[in-house]
């Protein structure tokens, strides 16, 4: 049974919490760097399926829906799998929730990537931290404008 | 003549740094000045430098970007450094009043004139980005009190604002090249980006920088990679590695951690300013042999995004990290273990080079 939390995972739709957050897709895993926090993620193939999902409105019912067609995995085992994967996105804060999602449809639903299912995993790379030595932005100056 | 301490206490114009720039320009008018047409990131800069002592220290690190004699063509911007005591100014200011500020360990970085001017202010230095312009005054107390991590790095962080300004990206890592095609060499500090690069240097392939480069995307999605300048430091205890070139360093003096050396004064003809960027190298200092095995595009991701204090750059943009995206998908990455023999270093990175040619 799914707690409180997963189903809220499960209903919402999200978006990149920009502009803390920006990720990219790299030779099909994603990266996800949060710049206020200086911490840095990976996402694998399933991951970063379930990812371009979230990206492109579908929440998490219909992503687990669209994960069962394509890999043909236990039904029960994938909706848990992306209620914990969501909620993950959450908690690290890389996504946060749309008031009103666009409409979605099959169409437009990204390409997943073929082979077995394996449960997604988000990879944090804390050790990164140290490394991340960023700064805060400068503020933005346009010699057009000169503003 | 206005001095830039004036300058900078002058709230009514440009918060003072409108002021300095031209102090200097006025100052450098006042002793001997040396100029030199350059290409930096891609851009035609004219460089002068006013000040015997001071040019010593900085004519070379930049001389490889030599441009040839083009009377015709005149430079998009100008950077100036100033020998501020042989000039006849006074001390600058240890800090400044800014609309945004931001301090670390002995530096501050803050802007002004409604974000017109950036300035970086260190122990001895100043160095003001108009960036309505693109235009440099780099003024430092006095040439002999230079540090080596100055002389190095003459420019030190305010260089990924020019080439920012340049439509360039610096990148804290090193490029070696061979025929103009070149491998980008990534990873946090003391993994082997100096090694490798000067190891390549003393063996046959062309030297573009061990710690601080740049990159430009061309419009065919190709990645250009640039030198910036023409010098290299490695702790005091590695110099050993390369017995030739022993004499070549200059130690460091209290309050240095590093050696440095001038790449151009013992092999001018290596050194080079552009390349085209065919692979990514991340190095691992090991007691093997040297060993390249082909990584993934994320490694190579991860590798790029190292910073460290020395090179801390500010927040990048979402425009950078998808840049540095590309970069990585693009290109093919290896990870290398480093040889204790310095020829077989450049060996497997030259071999590396043809792989990616043909």
């Amino acid at each position: 049974m799914q707690s409180i939390e997963s189903e809220g995972a499960m209903a919402g739709s999200f978006r990149l919490n920009e502009p803390a957050v920006i990720a990219d897709d790299i030779d099909g895993e994603i990266v996800i760097m949060n710049l206020e926090r200086g911490s840095y993620y990976g996402l694998d193939a399933v991951g970063a399926d379930v990812w371009r999902m979230m990206m492109s409105g579908d929440n998490g019912a219909q992503i687990a829906d669209r994960i069962v067609a394509h890999f043909g995995a236990d039904a029960d085992h994938v909706r848990a799998d992306i209620a914990t994967l969501i909620a993950k996105t959450l908690e690290h804060g890389l996504v946060v929730p749309v008031e009103s999602p666009a409409p979605n449809s099959t169409d437009t639903a990204p390409e997943m990537t073929a082979g077995q299912y394996n449960a997604p995993e988000l990879t944090v790379y804390s050790d990164m931290k140290d490394l991340l030595a960023f700064d805060p932005p400068l503020p933005a100056y346009d010699p057009v404008s000169g503003k | 003549m206005r001095h830039w301490h004036e300058a900078t206490s002058d709230a009514r114009a440009d918060g003072g740094f409108g002021a300095i720039m031209d102090a200097a320009a006025i100052a450098s008018q006042r002793i001997a000045t040396h100029r030199l047409d350059i290409r930096l990131a891609g851009e035609r800069v004219e460089l002068v430098v006013a000040g015997d002592d001071l040019a010593a220290h900085v004519m070379p690190v930049f001389a490889h970007l030599a441009e040839p004699d083009s009377p015709n063509v005149t430079a998009e911007r100008t950077v100036t450094f100033l020998d501020a005591r042989a000039a006849g100014g006074a001390a600058l200011p240890a800090s400044t009043d800014g609309e945004w500020v931001l301090q670390g360990d002995g530096w501050q970085v803050s802007t002004h004139g409604n974000g017109r001017y950036l300035s970086e202010v260190r122990d001895g230095s100043l160095i003001c980005l108009d960036r309505a312009t693109g235009s440099v005054a780099a003024l430092f107390e006095a040439a002999e009190g230079l540090s080596l991590a100055d002389r190095a790095r003459p420019l030190q962080r305010m260089m990924s604002q020019i080439c920012l300004s340049c439509g360039a990206q610096n990148i804290h890592g090193g490029l070696v090249a061979r025929d103009g095609v070149g491998a980008l060499i990534v990873g946090g500090s003391g993994r082997g980006k100096t090694t490798t690069s000067i190891d390549c240097l003393l063996n046959g392939l062309d030297f573009l920088g061990d710690d601080s480069v740049a990159i430009r995307e061309t419009e065919h999605g190709s990645f250009s990679g640039y030198s910036l300048y023409g010098s290299t430091r490695v702790h005091p205890h590695q110099v050993a590695r390369w017995p030739e070139i022993l004499d070549d360093w200059r130690m460091p003096a209290p309050g240095d951690d590093k050696a440095l050396l001038l790449p151009g004064t013992i092999a001018a003809g290596r050194m080079a300013r552009q390349c085209e960027i065919r692979a990514i190298l991340v190095p691992r200092i090991t007691d093997g042999v040297f060993r390249a095995i082909m990584t993934s595009p994320r490694a190579s991701f991860s590798a790029l995004v190292h910073d460290s204090e020395e090179t801390r750059r500010f927040q990048m943009s979402p425009a950078e990290f998808h840049r540095f995206a590309r970069l990585t998908r693009e290109t093919p990455c290896f990870l290398c273990d480093l040889d204790a023999e310095p020829a077989a270093v450049a060996a497997g990175v030259a071999d590396i080079l043809r792989e990616v040619t043909t």
